[in-house]
């Protein structure tokens, strides 16, 4: 069974088709890009795959259940347990520190439990910046606080998008090796990208255009 | 951090006990009478003034003594309680209630005491103001 | 971290926007409970007129320019002295309709011991007064010996200290409770009393007589009219059949107090509202802007799976403390003013100020801070609802 599954969906804004008639399915443990230029419906895409949206049309399935026709507060439930959210803007809460950001997480999820955010930061490398404010930290060090409190509640799917679009190479590669690292521990990923160097580090890549999906390529390099 | 606060206090104290010297010397001025006498009031004034300009002094070398600052502290709130006894408990000010003593002065030295008292309790009791320039830059 | 300290949190490590949001809300809390507690100070001063005049008729001598000089002397304690003849007070009460009559006899110091300060003497007939009486009584006052007097509550002499007025020595038996009257200035003693003052006053050439051969004088006469009488024509009947005297209805004065204390009311009143307006404009143009400003904060808890509730909470939260600390900051500040200075405030206004009872001051500032908090609410309950409406997922990417 795969763990996400799109049947058909399209997404309709007045007489505009955003997603028009889109099926992929995503094994569990994969790690997929998601390419396109823009207005291609990546971001649509992106919003129903994280439960922030619901499509026109058309099944969205995770873990076999279909949720597309689930309610904002059932969908908010799904993202909660289910799903792990990167930004490009990385989006931490300004007033708190790294690991109360990611401890922010773990009390939407369960209980706040600092010893093991503590962990998470110790992870991405940023054990010993944990008591800093965002504004105190780079933009990398931000992002590298964005995965730990994606990966804190051990989601089913982690969904980053454009997650190296505002960092250097420096920084891109460790964001990078942070994903590579959740893949191999069996971490279904979802990355939308722009820079084909991101989408070349996953195993396949889907390649949308005016809201089809217009090709999937299988990156034969991955893992060399 | 904590440092800047306490000298936000310490500098809101300085300029309120200007504020009160200079008001005891002009619209916060104990009786003035007709006949170029004074009453008790007079003396009162005296050593408010004399209080206030202590305490601005206390202030100044708080703000410049970082060290002993809780200590600043502690003092002006001690000089801040003795600036609400002083007139009418310590010192009696003129009978009636309507006399510019009364009216004006001790309400005015009231108020400006009671926030000076305050804000050196709070400095007093703030973490930063038993810190001292040695400690600066640990964190 | 517990997400309930969230709120905390936030106004914590934003000092500046917390200051200015406590500050916005404390001048919302200053103006309504500073401006509540002088009115209301008013208001208890006007019924506390009407209480201490207990008369329906005060007759006093045509040369005291009718009721203004008795006026200045009754409300905003001015000194001041006149005299008719104590045959006023039996003409008084031959007239139909006069239930009882009480004189009263003033005078003013020309030094008090220990003070320059001029003081108004009041002398009365314990056995016939019904105006200052019920008052000494109520103060606990136990009668007035010969050279003793009982001080209004601003005057700054202790019971069992010693008054010098005209040199002679008058014991403090009592101090009064305040009315918020000109009464509160003044000095009362009996009438045996006031006479000794009166020739010692003689003696340093302060003559009180109004004529050579008439040394036995009154300055007020206070006149209960017999229910059932039209107390006009009781005033005109008593005008008529005394000398040199004026009869004033207590009603036209305490009318005359009245509309004045409505007027500054009514512009007190416009002030709070006009503050109080202007100031929630502000803390809703606050909020607003705090809203815009953290939009992708609260999409981002979206995300994490907060509902739109908690969401709306966490708002009210903040609002409830930013407003409750400001309405307390504001009373405080309130208190600092109205209180020390309500003797200054009382003379600016020359009406009767009588500060109200601690419970009813309580009451003043649980309103003032219930208003406060209640306009926080409402003033970031359009924040609230706009940021829970928000389409998380568009905000968090636009970045």
């Amino acid at each position: 069974m795969a763990l996400l599954e799109l049947k058909n969906i399209s997404k309709i804004y007045g007489d505009l088709k955003a997603l028009d008639n889109v099926s992929i399915r995503v094994e569990k443990g994969e790690w997929v890009a998601i390419m396109g230029p823009s207005g291609s419906g990546k971001s649509t895409m992106m919003n129903i795959i994280g439960c922030m949206d619901k499509p026109t049309m058309g099944e969205v399935l995770l873990s076999g259940v279909d949720i597309s026709k689930e309610t904002a507060r059932s969908l908010t439930d799904i993202r909660r347990d289910k799903i792990g959210l990167i930004f490009q803007q990385f989006h931490m809460v300004t007033y708190l520190t790294a690991v109360e950001n990611v401890m922010v997480s773990q009390y939407y999820h369960s209980m706040p439990d600092e010893e093991e955010a503590l962990e998470a930061l110790g992870r991405v490398g940023l054990r010993d910046r944990a008591r800093h404010l965002p504004s105190q930290l780079s933009g990398g060090e931000q992002q590298r606080v964005c995965v730990a409190r994606a990966l804190i509640n051990h989601p089913e799917l982690i969904l980053a998008d454009e997650p190296t679009g505002n960092l250097d190479e420096t920084n891109e590669n460790i964001v990078l090796g942070l994903f590579r690292q959740l893949h191999n521990e069996g971490t279904t990923l979802i990355v939308v990208t722009h820079d084909p160097e991101v989408a070349e580090a996953a195993q396949r890549t889907i390649v949308l255009e005016h809201g089809r999906v217009a090709r999937e390529v299988i990156n034969e390099n991955f893992g060399k | 951090m904590k440092n800047k606060k306490t000298a936000v206090l310490m500098s809101m104290i300085l300029i309120l006990s200007l504020v009160a010297a200079f008001g005891l010397r002009s619209f916060m001025a104990p009786c003035i009478h007709e006949d170029g006498s004074f009453g008790s009031c007079h003396w009162a004034g005296e050593a408010l003034f004399g209080l206030s300009l202590l305490m601005a002094g206390q202030a100044i070398l708080g703000l410049f003594l970082a060290r002993g600052r809780r200590e600043f502290f502690l003092c002006i709130f001690c000089d801040a309680i003795l600036g609400v006894c002083l007139p009418g408990l310590l010192i009696r000010l003129c009978t009636m209630a309507t006399m510019r003593c009364q009216s004006i002065m001790k309400p005015g030295v009231w108020v400006l005491m009671i926030l000076m008292g305050g804000f050196s309790l709070t400095g007093f009791f703030l973490p930063g103001s038993s810190q001292g320039k040695e400690r600066k830059g640990k964190t | 971290m517990n997400l309930k300290k969230l709120p905390l949190l936030n106004l914590k490590r934003n000092p500046g926007r917390t200051l200015a949001l406590v500050l916005l809300t404390a001048v919302l809390s200053f103006s309504i409970f500073g401006g509540t507690v002088v009115v209301s100070s008013l208001r208890r001063g006007l019924g506390s007129l009407t209480e201490r005049l207990g008369a329906d008729i005060i007759v006093v001598p045509s040369q005291a320019q009718s009721k203004v000089s008795f006026q200045d002397i009754f409300l905003q304690g001015t000194v001041g002295a006149f005299y008719m003849s104590r045959e006023n007070l039996t003409r008084t009460l031959e007239v139909e309709g006069v239930e009882k009559a009480a004189a009263q006899v003033f005078l003013a110091s020309l030094k008090a011991d220990c003070c320059s300060i001029r003081i108004q003497v009041i002398g009365i007939d314990p056995e016939t007064d019904f105006v200052i009486r019920p008052w000494l009584e109520k103060s606990g006052s136990r009668g007035l010996k010969d050279m003793d007097v009982v001080v209004g509550t601003k005057v700054g002499a202790e019971v069992g200290e010693t008054l010098r007025i005209y040199e002679e020595r008058c014991h403090v038996a009592g101090k009064l409770a305040p009315t918020g009257t000109g009464l509160d200035s003044a000095v009362y003693c009996n009438m045996s009393t006031m006479k000794k003052l009166l020739s010692a006053a003689e003696a340093k050439g302060i003559s009180h007589k109004v004529s050579s051969d008439d040394e036995d004088v009154v300055s007020a006469i206070y006149v209960k009219v017999k229910e059932g009488y039209d107390i006009g024509k009781v005033n005109s009947a008593i005008q008529g059949h005394t000398r040199k005297a004026s009869a004033i209805r207590t009603r036209s004065m305490i009318t005359d107090v009245s509309s004045s204390l409505l007027a500054i009311s009514r512009v007190i009143l416009g002030l709070i509202g006009a503050i109080w307006g202007m100031g929630f404009l502000l803390l809703f143009l606050a909020f607003a802007m705090i809203a815009r400003e953290r939009q992708q904060e609260f999409a981002l808890l979206r995300v994490l799976g907060s509902t739109k509730k908690a969401l709306k909470g966490l708002i009210r939260k903040e609002a409830f403390l930013c407003c409750l600390s400001g309405g307390f900051v504001g009373i405080g500040l309130a208190c600092l003013l109205v209180f020390p200075f309500q003797t200054l405030i009382e003379m600016s206004l020359s009406l009767p100020y009588l500060i109200p009872e601690p419970s009813g001051l309580f009451l003043i500032a649980l309103g003032a801070l219930g208003a406060s908090v209640a306009s926080g609410f409402a003033s970031s309950a359009f924040a609230a609802w706009r940021l829970s409406q928000a389409d998380p997922g568009r905000l968090l990417r636009q970045g």
